[in-house]
């Protein structure tokens, strides 16, 4: 705990409070808070917050997934698997946004009767 | 048997201009009409109605792409011989269609306008923002065209029917060129008109640089 500095203290103090503020969201039983997403909120901005005050629990993480001294080996992981996730997201929107677009042609469509006296 | 046309117009927010395009299209003699209200707050849908297009209307505003795709799924319905795109701003000149729809009497699948092929004023950004996205098309989809972004082109009845465009926004017009390319369909270029207007500048929903880089990351990473 030698040394803290403000940036971990900020670190820190933004993780507790997404921490206390999806906790308050999932205690009252909000419709949009299922008990994934509050645990994986609660996992990530818990490391986050962790690793701001106590960088030596990234250390021994590096040590426990026998990256040795090569840190820089973590990071590269982590950034591929963001744009693996940041694809994912990508892609399911793109799902979601084309059935809506099929739902609101389909609703469209239904107009088309009067077209129908289309003469040849 | 003389062919049935259709003419499909994609509009959003094009009150103002929407009944001269109409007008002025129907002056040239064709009267079957699609105005696509891509889900206008204002009163694109009552004024193309009352002009005498048929209007089919998006209860919400999805694009472009979304809207020529549901023009072409009303052109199947009335089973249309040909099928013309002509843009909602104004833009386009109706004497082109004829001569679009000349090349489809020739034996040509479809038929793409382009702005390029003969001397007209046309933007510098514009010049540039076209060349960008030729060379990114060509590179994607191995076909090169003078005007990939064109938004006047001519389809026969056999090319919009197996034509299929997933994207819902201005990247339809170069999805349709890998599609052209995909079914091997027979197309052609030939010069066309285009008015570009303080009104058809000022819209801001036009295709511009980003958008185009972005289409290129989605097409190769999410498609």
């Amino acid at each position: 705990m030698n040394n803290i500095t403000i940036y971990q203290v900020i670190v820190a103090a933004v993780a507790f409070g997404i921490i206390v503020n999806r906790s308050v969201r999932f205690a009252r039983r909000e419709k949009a808070q299922s008990i994934f997403k509050y645990l994986t909120v609660v996992f990530v901005w818990g490391m986050i917050g962790s690793i701001a005050l106590f960088p030596s629990i990234a250390h021994w993480i590096r040590r426990q997934f026998g990256f040795g001294q090569n840190f820089n080996t973590m990071i590269f992981i982590a950034f591929v698997i963001l744009f693996v996730l940041f694809f994912r997201v990508l892609a399911i929107i793109e799902k979601i946004e084309s059935q809506i677009t099929e739902i609101v042609r389909k609703e469209a469509l239904k107009n088309i009767e009067r077209a129908r006296s289309i003469k040849k | 048997m003389k062919a049935s046309l259709i003419i499909i117009i994609p509009a959003f927010n094009e009150s103002v201009v929407i009944k001269g395009v109409i007008r002025e299209i129907q002056s040239y003699k064709y009267t079957n009409i699609i105005v696509v209200d891509d889900g206008s707050p204002d009163s694109t849908f009552s004024i193309s109605k009352q002009a005498g297009a048929c209007v089919l209307r998006h209860a919400i505003n999805r694009g472009k792409g979304a809207a020529i795709k549901t023009g072409i799924e009303a052109a199947k319905i009335m089973h249309a011989d040909v099928v013309v795109t002509f843009d909602g701003d104004g833009q386009h000149d109706p004497k082109d269609i004829s001569r679009l729809v000349k090349k489809i009497s020739e034996g040509y699948d479809v038929v793409l306008g382009s702005r390029f092929l003969h001397h007209q004023e046309i933007p510098f950004v514009k010049r540039i923002g076209n060349t960008i996205a030729n060379i990114i098309t060509y590179f994607i989809y191995g076909i090169w065209v003078t005007d990939s972004q064109s938004g006047l082109r001519a389809y026969t009845k056999r090319a919009y029917k197996i034509i299929d465009t997933q994207n819902d926004r201005y990247e339809i017009e170069s999805e349709t060129l890998r599609e052209i390319r995909r079914h091997h369909l027979k197309y052609t270029e030939i010069p066309m008109r285009v008015r570009y207007t303080a009104y058809s500048q000022q819209k801001d929903n036009r295709q511009h640089i980003w958008s185009a880089i972005l289409t290129m990351m989605k097409l190769i990473f999410v498609s």
